[in-house]
Formats: structure tokens, C-alpha cells, sequence
């Protein structure tokens, strides 16, 4: 048997290995941030219905990404109190020495769509953000490692991490450019799916000074819980069309979709979600 | 709507603040009845309601320790509301200006009706403004705050700008004919910092008044020569 040249035993090792071994060594999130403690944190039992919120920010160099997360984060546990739950990750590039929140590779979120899945109880709510650059059928997922890592998450991946938390009642939100593309693959009868962009617009808001992308930022504004959904939603895109009236920028077209079985939720409170 | 209202209407004021227009015992004899506003907050940023209403209770903790009855953002937001309805917008488009009657004519009316009618003696609007920081010896400073400009990552590049922004709390305080009587502005936060390659990295907006004791330390700092005793004033005899 031929011994293998050193650097075609390097890239056939990292070929075996795969991307997700050249994560960094705190991918997982360190302290209380931590990706097994905002997983046993979400398993914490809860006197009625759990609301939990799973933001997962898979782009790296703009931070309006993790600000899309943190904000609906902040908003939702002041929301829900007691009966709220988190996991959030995110590839911003890292600040300090260490991670404040996980990466969101899609191997974190499979890991935290399983512990979800497995600790849900029929009342639970589950309330799920996607946040990333984006191409048709595809979310973009960018950490940074040792090197650049740039992966795309399909739609077929996407709907499988959704649908892993049917039945149970599942608000999804993905700000991306093209996210109308995703829809066909999440949608559910007890799925609520808002996405910043249809199948063949981008979205905006994802720059490096951004604080938020512009749904986000639009939605989170809007959002009124003594409102229906579709006041909400009225809200957001009237609110979109101000910001993209201001880059000259003609709409993402933002789409929403309800599950056969939340129809209902249209005109009803946020709250009764 | 009525932050909204006052996001537009407030006024714009270098950073700092002038602190009193008339003697300070003719504004703290005027402290009784204050009514107070919702936290306005710059278009370009997201404040939860939670925090924001948090934020809001610190200033009215305070007027309250200095003796004051306060009426909360939830009646006068409302009320300023209504009297800006009547009265027309501060800004006037036609002219291209600033009416400045118009807006001492709502303020007038919106404390009049306030208090069931019985009115207040003045009226305190809070907001969050941003301001530039000058950098210098590693610090940014502006307001009365100093904060380090780099994150741990960029503090070995020792990167350097001159100027940033920074988050303040800003408070006006109006009397009864709708005259200025007081502003000022507490240095709050760094809305940016420098990244690892010089780079500059926003805040998170749920970060902004995550911080209860940074929130505090702003209110103090805005509130603080309008509330202070004079020397000898509260001690015993």
C-alpha cells in the first residue's frame, strides 16, 4: 500500500472529517450559554404551556443577525416570563475571548431540534427564527473556524428541523434574501411561516453596520401582543415598504403562510398563540 | 404614538446639557406635580417596552425621592396626544420650520388636563439620544460616562478612532407655560465598538438597557444638578 503524500493525507483527513471538526473549540458556547445548559434550561418543566424560541443567526459578518436574535429574545422572555425557553446560537464573529452564544452550525441546530423534539409536551408553543444571507432554496451558513466555513442549509434540511416539532404549534420566521423559496419546505398544518423575502427578491438589512436586518426590524416594531396576526403582519409590511421606499428599492414581497390548522390565529390576539 | 410624537418633537440639543434656565429653587418648588412621558427612542433603534417602561420608573423613582407626585407615562402619553392634535404639529411643513408656539401651546393643554383636570406643574419628557464620544487615553467619554471602545478581541490591536457614539438618557423639563426649564443628557452606553480588525460592531439592541446599574448611573447623571440639595439642605440640625 502507498504512503500518501503529507498533504493529500491532509485533505483526504479533512475530507473524512468533515467541516464540522474544524469548528472552534468553544462552537458549543461556553458558561451558562452554553449549548447543553440552554438545552436542560429548555427541558425545565413549567406549571402550563412553555413558549420556547429557537434563534438561530447562521451569518457571520453582520451582526444584524445575532441582533435579530437577541432582540426577539429579549422581547419574548419579557413576554412569556416564567413559561419562556431559549437555545439560541449564532456565528457572529466572536468579541472577547469567548463565545457568548453558540455557533449555529446546522449541527447545534439538529442537536437542538432533537432535545426540543424530545422534551416537548403537547401545550408546548415553539417560536423559531432563521436568520442568514440566503439564495434560492438554500440558507447560507458562514462561522468562522480555523478558515472561513461556508456551508448552505437546504430547504429539505430546513423542513426536516421544522417538522421535527409538529405537532406541536410552530411560528417560524426566516429573514433572508429569496426565504419565499423555503416556504414550500416548512410548511405544515401547525406551522405559522413569515419570511422576509419571496422566492425571487432579496431582502435587505444584512450590511455590517446593520443593527437588525429590515423584517426583523420591521416585525419586531410592529409586534403588539393585543393585535391578530394579521394586524401584525399589515404593520410589518407597511413598516418594510418605509425602509425599502428610502433605498429606492422596489420589495422584498414578504410572505405569510398559516397552517391548515391555525386559520383561526389571523384574526386573534398574538397572545392566543 | 406618543414616544413617536415625542421622538419628533423634542428638541434637538447639543450634547451635555445647559442645566437649569432659572434659579434651581424656582424649579424645585415646581417639583410637586410632574407629569411624565413614555421613553422616546431614535428611529433607528429597538427598546422593549419592558425596558423601556423600566427606564422610565427610575427617573420617576427619583423625582419621587425628591418629594414629587408623579403622573405616570400611561396618563400623559395619552394626553400629549391629544393636545399635539389640537394644537398641530410642532414641526410645520408649509413653513419649513419650527413652530415653537404650537408646541408650548400642547404642552400647556396636556398639562392642564392632566391630574383629572386639577393639572400638573410641570412636564418631563425622557428619551434616549445619541451623542458623539470622544476617544482619548483608551476611554470614550461623553455625558459624564467613559466606557472602553474595544472589545477584548481588538485590545490587542490597541486600535484607535477619535470619535464614536454613544447612548444617553435625555431629559427636558417644561413648566407650566411650556418654557424650557431644564435638559440634560446621562451618557448611557457605547451604541458601537472596534472589532478585532479596527472594525466597527454594533451593540445588540436588547443589550441597550440590559444593565440595570448602567441605566441607573445614566439617570443619576441627567437627573442629577436639577434633584441636588443645595449644601446643608436635608441634614439635621
Amino acid at each position: 500500500m502507498a504512503v500518501p503524500p503529507p498533504r493529500a493525507l491532509a485533505l483526504a483527513l479533512l475530507a473524512a472529517a468533515g467541516c464540522a471538526a474544524i469548528q472552534r473549540p468553544d462552537a458549543r458556547g461556553t458558561g451558562e450559554t452554553a449549548l447543553e445548559r440552554q438545552l436542560a434550561r429548555a427541558a425545565e418543566p413549567a406549571q402550563g404551556p412553555r413558549y420556547t424560541f429557537l434563534g438561530v443567526a447562521m451569518g457571520d459578518r453582520s451582526p444584524a443577525f445575532y441582533g435579530d436574535i437577541r432582540i426577539l429574545d429579549r422581547i419574548l422572555s419579557h413576554r412569556y416570563g416564567a413559561a419562556y425557553r431559549s437555545v439560541l446560537l449564532s456565528n457572529r464573529e466572536q468579541w472577547d475571548q469567548l463565545r457568548d452564544l453558540p455557533l449555529a452550525t446546522s449541527e447545534n441546530v439538529q442537536l437542538a431540534v432533537e432535545a426540543l423534539r424530545a422534551a416537548r409536551r403537547p401545550e408546548d408553543r415553539f417560536i423559531v427564527l432563521f436568520t442568514a444571507h440566503g439564495n434560492r432554496g438554500e440558507l447560507s451558513e458562514e462561522y468562522p473556524a480555523p478558515g472561513r466555513v461556508r456551508r448552505s442549509v437546504p430547504s429539505a434540511l430546513l423542513g426536516r428541523w421544522v417538522k421535527a416539532l409538529a405537532p406541536n404549534r410552530t411560528w417560524v420566521m426566516i429573514s433572508s434574501c429569496y426565504s419565499g423559496s423555503l416556504l414550500p419546505a416548512i410548511e405544515g398544518p401547525a406551522v405559522l411561516a413569515m419570511t422576509a423575502a419571496d422566492a425571487d427578491h432579496p431582502s435587505l438589512g444584512c450590511g455590517t453596520l446593520d443593527r437588525s436586518t429590515f423584517f426583523v426590524g420591521a416585525l419586531v416594531r410592529s409586534l403588539d401582543f393585543d393585535q391578530s396576526f394579521d394586524e401584525l403582519w399589515a404593520a410589518t409590511e407597511e413598516r418594510l415598504r418605509g425602509y425599502e421606499a428610502r433605498y429606492r428599492y422596489p420589495g422584498a414581497n414578504p410572505q405569510i403562510r398559516f397552517g391548515a390548522d391555525l386559520w383561526g390565529l389571523r384574526v386573534k390576539p398574538l397572545s392566543r398563540f | 404614538m406618543a414616544a413617536a410624537l415625542l421622538a419628533a418633537t423634542v428638541p434637538v440639543a447639543p450634547a451635555g446639557g445647559r442645566p437649569l434656565n432659572i434659579p434651581h429653587e424656582q424649579v424645585v418648588a415646581l417639583l410637586r406635580h410632574v407629569a411624565i412621558t413614555p421613553l422616546s427612542v431614535p428611529d433607528d433603534l429597538m427598546v422593549d417596552a419592558v425596558d423601556r417602561a423600566a427606564l422610565v420608573e427610575l427617573v420617576a423613582t427619583e423625582l419621587r425621592g425628591a418629594g414629587a407626585e408623579v403622573v405616570p407615562p400611561g396618563e400623559t402619553g395619552p394626553a400629549l396626544t391629544v393636545a399635539a392634535g389640537a394644537n398641530g404639529a410642532r414641526a410645520d411643513p408649509a413653513a419649513g420650520g419650527v413652530d415653537d408656539e404650537r408646541w408650548k401651546a400642547t404642552l400647556r393643554d396636556a398639562e392642564k388636563s392632566l391630574r383629572g383636570g386639577r393639572g400638573v406643574d410641570c412636564l418631563l419628557l425622557v428619551g434616549l439620544r445619541t451623542s458623539q464620544a470622544a476617544v482619548a487615553n483608551g476611554l470614550a467619554r461623553w455625558n459624564g460616562a467613559a466606557e472602553d471602545p474595544l472589545t477584548g478581541a481588538a485590545r490587542a490591536f490597541q486600535g484607535r478612532r477619535p470619535r464614536m457614539l454613544g447612548l444617553s438618557v435625555a431629559v427636558w423639563l417644561y413648566g407650566p407655560e411650556g418654557d424650557l426649564l431644564y435638559w440634560r443628557r446621562g451618557g448611557l452606553r457605547l451604541l458601537y465598538k472596534l472589532g478585532a480588525g479596527g472594525q466597527v460592531v454594533p451593540v445588540a439592541d436588547a443589550d441597550l438597557l440590559a444593565d440595570p446599574v448602567r441605566n441607573a448611573r445614566a439617570v443619576g447623571l441627567a437627573l442629577g444638578p436639577l434633584l441636588e440639595r443645595p449644601a446643608g439642605a436635608g441634614s439635621a440640625p
